[in-house]
């Protein structure tokens, strides 16, 4: 039985161009966290953010990679026409806390771009519990401090272990080097990218 | 329950082939003869893919065993329904006419119920097929008018 194909966004153009504005905010300004513009239906394990942003940024020309979450290739593929390829191939890679929690090793993998080319490295995207959750059980409390923010910004999102944070925190040295980081949960996303500096809030 | 298949009577590629190719009025004709409500079935699905138009690149060869180039762009729109129950239609036409589109895509997910296929999809197709060869005739008398026949030439030549 063939999977029931679900519809994108309301009006493509409009409410991606007001998705890749939110987006561009996020990343503008690290931690901060931004409402996305919703598609009508979204892949069930996938927050609708996650898919927002994924139908905001794929096209014909890039490729993507999903990681337990399972309906969303062939729902990205309908409505983008983007490629999907091995994790460490691809330009955009869309997962899940979950998987993340479950194993670690595959981030190695995730093409951070080279010195002539550093933009051609992955963006990851993951879904998780919550993108602020000060004091949860699983959430953890980063300090931010960077491009885009004037002193330090506080970030508590729940969901992503303290290993996850320190192989990004490991990161940082290589920059020019390394992976922009979209946060996404419900109908909001926070952006990490590679040039924000990461060290424990609490 | 397993029904014996009986053999489609037009192709999803002829149909949709024809379809793509024909016009607006005849279009809504045959929805109008063949899918009375048409109007609300269209508003009960959900769009998939809203109608959009875009252009598409057309390749050409010379002659049968020329090599292919480029030949020009046509514009088309496509769109894909999802209906109540469940079953998908897609749509890509010749021009910029949404509502052909739209028609053409709810076609497509009706002629996948074998009973409509056969009462009234058939119908559909045989229709599309008559007005494309009165067309493709009309055009090819056309330029049958317009022939220069060299015949005189060549005898004046071969005296």
């Amino acid at each position: 039985m063939q999977a029931t194909l679900l519809a994108g966004f309301r009006d493509a153009t409009l409410d991606s161009q007001a998705c890749f504005r939110s987006a561009l905010q996020a990343m503008s300004e690290p931690g901060l966290v931004c409402e996305a513009k919703v598609p009508l239906e979204w892949p069930g394990r996938c927050p609708s953010a996650l898919t927002a942003l994924a139908l905001t940024l794929l096209d014909a020309e890039t490729t993507f990679s999903v990681l337990g979450l399972d309906d969303l290739e062939g729902y990205l593929r309908f409505h983008t026409g983007a490629q999907a390829a091995p994790p460490a191939e691809a330009d955009y890679v869309f997962t899940h806390e979950d998987t993340i929690n479950e194993s670690l090793g595959w981030l190695q993998t995730l093409h951070v771009g080279s010195a002539e080319w550093p933009e051609t490295s992955s963006t990851l995207i993951v879904g998780v519990g919550s993108l602020h959750a000060p004091g949860h059980a699983k959430a953890c409390t980063l300090s931010l401090r960077g491009p885009g923010i004037e002193t330090t910004r506080m970030f508590h999102p729940e969901g992503l272990p303290r290993s996850f944070w320190e192989w990004r925190m490991a990161r940082e040295p290589d920059y020019p080097l390394g992976i922009d980081l979209f946060l996404c949960s419900g109908s909001a996303w926070a952006a990490i990218p590679r040039s924000t500096y990461i060290t424990w809030g609490d | 329950m397993a029904a014996v298949q009986s053999a489609p009577l037009f192709s999803r590629t002829q149909a949709l082939g024809l379809s793509a190719r024909a016009s607006e009025a005849d279009l809504i004709r045959l929805a109008q003869a063949h899918l009375p409500d048409w109007q609300d079935l269209l508003a009960s699905g959900v769009w998939l893919r809203a109608p959009e138009l875009g252009l598409m690149h057309v390749q050409a060869r010379a002659d049968g065993d020329g090599a292919p180039f480029f030949f020009h762009e046509i514009t088309i729109t496509r769109a894909s329904l999802r209906m109540p129950d469940g079953r998908t239609g897609h749509a890509m036409v010749l021009g910029r006419s949404q509502t052909a589109c739209q028609i053409v895509a709810l076609f497509d997910a009706c002629a996948k119920d074998a009973d409509w296929a056969q009462t009234h999809g058939s119908v559909w197709v045989a229709e599309l097929q008559e007005a494309e060869n009165t067309k493709r005739a009309s055009r090819e008398a056309e330029a049958e008018l317009s022939r220069v026949d060299f015949f005189t030439l060549a005898r004046e030549s071969g005296d």
